[in-house]
């Protein structure tokens, strides 16, 4: 049933040239970044290797991003179709139909967060890190998906939608340039906690307010209850 | 099958209940019409049996059970035809009903149906290249996908040519034939005429009747025969009385010695009997 229900949605992403080309956009960015930055710094003759740790945080979130908007026009497509009224007189919930989704949409975003990284290929990150930073990443691209779902009503909107939440991780990123207390003012963003773990894990040498394991559990916890609260908002809006 | 008492409902944000407290059953193996003028509470009833709006006051016994509860499983055995398709229009025919059959523990074959709706050649085409009646068809068959036992048909022939709405109400014929039992929403009253056993004509929420079609014709008749005949090169009319045909002589005297072109009883159609129930003319 779930390799099934999978290949309908496959089918219905490639199907759309929009979603098939985000299914593929943050492994795109992550091929640009390693052959652009190498070029880049060769050709000014300036070295971004004190940046790299960022450059690979705006690919993870870019990814949880590009996969949260393919779930979340997927999503989207079915409103229009009314599927939804489909789905509630069949034995299948609303909470198991969609679930299956933001699964779908957790795993898929942490294979591409995973395979973007080792396609960037810029700097040493530590195993623990290059796996388990992924999944609080990713655990946000179902935020992301609903809320494309919360605003829009097509895939117009949904696209305008999905560039606002995109404006989200530029907030994370910027707090990767404070390494004293006032990081903390970014700690609202769900994403932060996440990029500060993975800066701690490639800058060993550098010191932060935290340890890899003060802010990555945090980060977790955090998107996991936003998830919880997101989600209850978005099935009222989807239902009615 | 189910029993319907004093149901209730009011959409959030509206002042007036769209259900103003409506009761009426229907039984296994019939085919029950529900019939009325659009924005009148017919599909806000289906929803209403089907679950899709919760929060109802009144009852609504299913099987001998209150319907609030049942789990989810009470879908394996019911199909829901909705007026709008509902299908996921960048797959194709075959790829839907494979999905929706998917979604049941047990399954109809597709291919039966599909060639009886005449949409197997098609099979492969994607929905989003559908005509607006090939979709209506196969969002039939989507409701016949699970083989169930009870379907809710809304508006099932809306969009047809008349060769397509034939097949399409000779497999809910079929199917209530075969045990089944049918809740069919329609301002179609040809459609009603064909298939429904019974029906109820529903108007600002309310029910206003409730019977067979055969009945309600009688009912709202009259119990008159109308003759038509020639008289010399004129065509001449007479109206009797039913109740006292056999004692009236002229009527047996016109029926011998002049030559008859029409006999009709009183007998009204269910277009009259909507426009004068719910107030409202049908859209056939």
């Amino acid at each position: 049933m779930a390799i099934k229900y999978i290949m309908y949605e496959l089918k219905k992403w490639l199907r759309d040239p929009m979603i098939s080309f985000l299914l593929f956009y943050s492994l795109i960015l992550a091929a640009v970044a390693r052959f652009g930055v190498p070029f880049a710094e060769e050709k000014f003759n300036f070295s971004l290797e004190a940046y790299y740790h960022i450059v690979i945080a705006v690919i993870l979130m870019i990814s949880a991003v590009a996969i949260g908007a393919v779930i979340g026009f997927s999503i989207l497509d079915d409103r229009d179709d009314k599927i939804l009224y489909a789905v509630e007189v069949s034995p299948v919930s609303f909470d198991v139909f969609m679930g299956f989704r933001f699964a779908v949409c957790f795993i898929l975003s942490y294979i591409t967060s995973v395979v973007s990284i080792l396609i960037v290929n810029l700097a040493e990150i530590p195993l623990y890190a290059l796996l388990l930073v992924p999944v609080s990443v990713s655990l946000f691209s179902s935020v992301s998906a609903m809320f494309v779902n919360f605003f829009a009503s097509n895939k117009v909107e949904g696209f305008a939608m999905m560039k606002a939440s995109g404006m989200i991780i530029v907030l994370p990123i910027v707090s990767m340039f404070f390494t004293d207390f006032k990081e903390f003012f970014f700690g609202f963003e769900p994403n932060f906690w996440a990029v500060k773990a993975l800066s701690v894990a490639m800058l060993p040498n550098t010191d932060f307010n935290l340890g890899f394991w003060g802010y990555y559990p945090v980060g977790v916890i955090f998107v996991l209850a936003l998830n919880i609260v997101v989600y209850k908002i978005f099935k009222k809006k989807v239902i009615n | 099958m189910f029993k319907v008492s004093d149901l209730r409902f009011k959409y959030p944000g509206n002042k007036e209940d769209t259900i103003k407290g409506i009761s009426f059953g229907f039984d296994k193996g019939e085919i029950f019409g529900f019939l009325g003028p659009s924005g009148m509470g017919k599909s806000t009833t289906q929803k209403l049996l089907t679950r899709i709006l919760k929060n109802y006051g009144g009852e609504i016994i299913y099987r001998g059970k209150d319907l609030k509860s049942y789990d989810k499983s009470i879908f394996k055995d019911v199909g829901v035809g909705f007026e709008m398709p509902v299908l996921f229009t960048k797959l194709t025919a075959m790829e839907n009903l494979k999905f929706y059959r998917d979604l049941y523990p047990k399954g109809a074959k597709i291919k039966p149906i599909l060639e009886r709706l005449g949409l197997w050649e098609d099979r492969n085409k994607r929905v989003a290249a559908f005509s607006k009646g090939m979709k209506s068809r196969l969002n039939f068959a989507r409701a016949l996908i699970n083989d169930p036992e009870i379907l809710f048909l809304d508006e099932p022939t809306s969009g047809l040519d008349p060769t397509n709405a034939r097949i399409v109400k000779d497999m809910i014929s079929g199917f209530r034939e075969n045990g089944g039992t049918v809740f069919l929403t329609t301002h179609l009253m040809h459609d009603v005429d064909e298939l429904c056993d019974r029906v109820a004509f529903i108007a600002d929420g309310e029910i206003r009747e409730i019977s067979s079609p055969k009945n309600l014709k009688l009912r709202y008749g009259k119990r008159e025969i109308r003759l038509e005949y020639r008289e010399g090169e004129r065509l001449e009319k007479a109206v009797f009385d039913m109740d006292t045909l056999k004692e009236n002589e002229n009527f047996f005297k016109l029926l011998r010695g002049k030559d008859l072109v029409t006999i009709h009883s009183g007998e009204t159609t269910l277009d009259e009997i909507f426009i004068k129930v719910t107030g409202v003319k049908s859209d056939e």
